[in-house]
């Protein structure tokens, strides 16, 4: 790639995407707030939110469909060019192809728009189309392929020019477990070659799975963010996942303890500590109704996260 | 830009819709001048039977003046045919005074109810010197002309040159006298006369429906281009990779050269069939093909179409970017698809009267000048200072255009989920 030298030199000390005070108004709604956000080299960032929080607005700066009003974007170490767009793979939320376009002509446009020539045109559109066991449908247009296959071709787009940036909405959507699989293993192997992942998401799993970073919007400002560790050590929740056998209610057993239940299952129960819980007099309590088979301390879970700071900033 | 260009092309081409209209087109046009003559042709073979029962016994001589060509069956009273140019060839059955019979008149009744003949005309006898007394054709068939075409201009000229008889005047005199009447016209451009007739007149208006039609297609195909790609998304993976104005200006121009290609295939064909068909077509209309398609007007009929072309496709691409379903897209061409009839309205009276100050003002709005000023160029050919004014005006008008539009496009291509209204539309311009 033509600016991988360039990358390799800031890629131990520079992010690879930042954004400084950046925000965006429509008319009167303010979409994006003043947002900051650093992406580093070989990471998968997590931008989450609920619907409306602005994370599109932001991708779509950063991907250089829409300017910022106000704020400064950097990518890949320098000021937001249009030539940096040649080095980003943007997969939107709504997905956009040809309807009428057969694949094989809708990948070797939309990849000449990205700046690729003809010959790795031809080599990458191979790969992929082998890769994703599309091969014989090269010939087919796009409005015949199942939903799935659609969105395999999709991705194919976003990746076919080999990009350092990767900016996905909501990746897995409309895929089965199995290409979803196949999704997030590409995703790890991006990574692994160096590249930078940005995945907007409302599938927790797959960002625990997945995200080193993340970032949480809501209603137009970033309201938490950083290392997925680190935010969910500052969270401060002390969760506790209990594993029993057993047909006894113990959620309303435990109820008097001063506990947050987050999940109940038929055996098994998350629940958080609230100040002045004790941890012995709650396992003392369970084992009177029911054969606790696993105790434990957990991480809190990224959801949990998730619904509390939404609530505490709406 | 480049590679917008070319997709936009190449799909253009490609397409079935195209293929046939580029090819089918001039061919259903060409028919639409082919039928006529075809069928005439075809009706050259039928024969009429005419019959004339000519009580005066003096102007029978009148039908039967041309020579006849072919031998009639039943002819009582010495007879003729006579060819006209079209149509079917007419033979007449003449009876002069000695042979009509008492029931003469019931019996070619009878043959023409049974469509034996194809009608008969009774000249009665005081026809010559009663000028209030008429000959009347009988007929079953009213809406035939070429058989009432033929009878009345003989007859008419047959009673004129025996009434002048009758009045002692030779009407080979009348005849002489009558020559040479005609006021012969000649169009006066810079360094030529050319005989017109009307033919300017024509050459405009189809030049102006040509011009309209064109505009007014491929303005509407690049309008549903730019719905499309909007509604199927497709157009937020394109902006995360070219600039918006480059994406409309490449589809502008992909389509325009698509356009430009199907114009000169259209207007080779109508070169090939105005050098070997025209000419004899206009010589019987008493003008030349030259003055038609002169190389001069034929150039600038293709800069005013590129022209008329940039304005109204980067008007509709502008316009299709602010909705999300083709179904919309009448409502918010309307205005624009307005500009384009109003000069085809004010075409006939600008071609009529070129030269007046309010032919020249109108024929200078950019939006008109592709119609009107092209109308001008054919009618009497404007000063040049004219014709150069409106490519500037145009040229700019075009970059005010691309200006507006390509704002309205880059942020309406992103807006989903209503419709906007004119006042919000024009906040879009006003964003960064």
């Amino acid at each position: 790639m033509r600016q991988s030298s360039a990358i390799n030199e800031y890629h131990i000390s520079m992010s690879l995407v930042s954004l400084r005070s950046v925000s965006k108004t429509y008319g009167s709604y303010k979409a994006v707030n003043d947002v900051s956000l650093e992406i580093s080299p070989g990471c998968i960032f997590g931008l989450l939110g609920p619907n409306g929080a602005g994370k599109t607005s932001t991708i779509r700066m950063i991907t250089g469909i829409t300017m910022p009003d106000t704020g400064e974007i950097t990518l890949f170490g320098e000021p937001q060019r249009a030539e940096h767009q040649n080095q980003i793979g943007y997969m939107p939320e709504e997905r956009g192809l040809y309807r009428k376009l057969p694949v094989r002509a809708q990948l070797e446009y939309l990849g000449a728009l990205k700046g690729l020539n003809k010959a790795t045109l031809k080599k990458n559109i191979d790969y992929w189309l082998d890769r994703f066991e599309i091969q014989s449908w090269a010939k087919k247009k796009t409005n015949e392929l199942s939903k799935g296959m659609q969105q395999k071709l999709q991705f194919i787009v976003t990746i076919l020019h080999d990009p350092q940036l990767l900016v996905l909405d909501e990746p897995l959507s409309g895929l089965d477990p199995i290409n979803s699989e196949i999704i997030n293993e590409i995703i790890l192997e991006e990574k692994a070659k160096g590249r930078s992942i940005m995945l907007s998401t409302h599938r927790m799993e797959q960002v625990e799975q997945l995200c080193d970073e993340i970032a949480l919007m809501n209603l137009g400002k970033v309201i938490l963010s950083g290392k997925l560790r680190d935010v969910k050590e500052r969270s401060g929740k002390k969760m506790i996942r209990i594993v029993f056998s057993g047909t006894d209610n113990l959620v309303s057993r435990l109820d008097h303890f001063p506990i947050r239940i987050a999940e109940s299952h038929p055996n098994e129960l998350l629940f958080e500590m609230q100040p002045g819980a004790d941890p012995k007099a709650i396992l003392r309590s369970a084992l009177d109704y029911v054969d606790v088979i696993k105790w434990e301390l957990v991480e809190p879970p990224l959801k949990e996260i998730f619904l509390d700071a939404v609530a505490k900033n709406n | 830009m480049l590679i917008v260009l070319k997709h936009e092309f190449k799909q253009k081409i490609r397409s079935k819709a195209f293929i046939i209209l580029t090819f089918i087109a001039p061919l259903i046009m060409a028919g639409m001048i082919a039928v006529p003559v075809l069928i005439t042709t075809i009706n050259m073979g039928n024969e009429k039977q005419i019959a004339i029962i000519d009580e005066t016994g003096k102007l029978g001589k009148y039908f039967t003046a041309d020579t006849s060509k072919r031998p009639i069956l039943q002819n009582p009273g010495g007879a003729a045919s006579k060819n006209p140019s079209f149509g079917p060839s007419i033979h007449i059955a003449m009876f002069a005074p000695e042979a009509i019979t008492p029931n003469t008149i019931d019996s070619l009744k009878s043959l023409l109810l049974q469509k034996k003949i194809a009608g008969y005309l009774l000249i009665p006898s005081g026809a010559i010197t009663d000028s209030g007394v008429t000959a009347t054709l009988r007929v079953t068939n009213a809406n035939d002309i070429t058989v009432e075409e033929f009878l009345s201009s003989h007859y008419k000229d047959g009673l004129f040159s025996e009434r002048l008889k009758t009045g002692g005047i030779d009407p080979s005199f009348v005849q002489h006298a009558r020559q040479g009447t005609e006021i012969s016209m000649l169009k006066v451009s810079e360094g030529k006369e050319t005989a017109d007739n009307g033919v300017g007149f024509i050459g405009g208006y189809i030049t102006g429906m040509f011009l309209y039609i064109s505009m007014l297609l491929y303005g509407s195909l690049i309008m549903q281009s730019v719905i499309e790609e909007k509604n199927s998304r497709v157009i937020e993976l394109l902006s995360s990779s070219v600039k918006p104005i480059d994406i409309l200006i490449g589809k502008v121009l992909g389509v325009g050269l698509a356009g430009l290609l199907q114009v000169s295939v259209w207007a080779s064909m109508f070169a090939a069939v105005s050098f070997f068909a025209l000419p004899a077509l206009l010589t019987t209309l008493g003008s030349s093909a030259g003055s038609i398609i002169s190389p001069t007007s034929f150039i600038y009929f293709v800069l005013y179409f590129v022209f008329g072309y940039l304005m109204y496709a980067t008007l509709y691409a502008g316009a299709g970017a602010t909705v999300e379903q083709a179904s919309d897209a009448q409502q918010v061409s309307m205005p624009i698809t307005f500009l384009i009839i109003l000069p085809i309205l004010m075409m006939t009276s600008v071609i009529q009267s070129p030269s007046t100050t309010s032919s020249v003002i109108l024929s200078l709005i950019p939006f008109f000048s592709p119609i009107l000023m092209m109308g001008r160029i054919f009618s009497e050919t404007p000063p040049f200072w004219q014709i150069a004014l409106s490519f500037v005006l145009m040229g700019a008008t075009f970059f005010g255009v691309l200006w507006v539009a390509g704002k309205i496009y880059r942020t309406g291509i992103l807006m989903y989920g209503k419709k906007y209204s004119l006042r919000e539309i024009f906040k879009w311009l006003k964003y960064s």
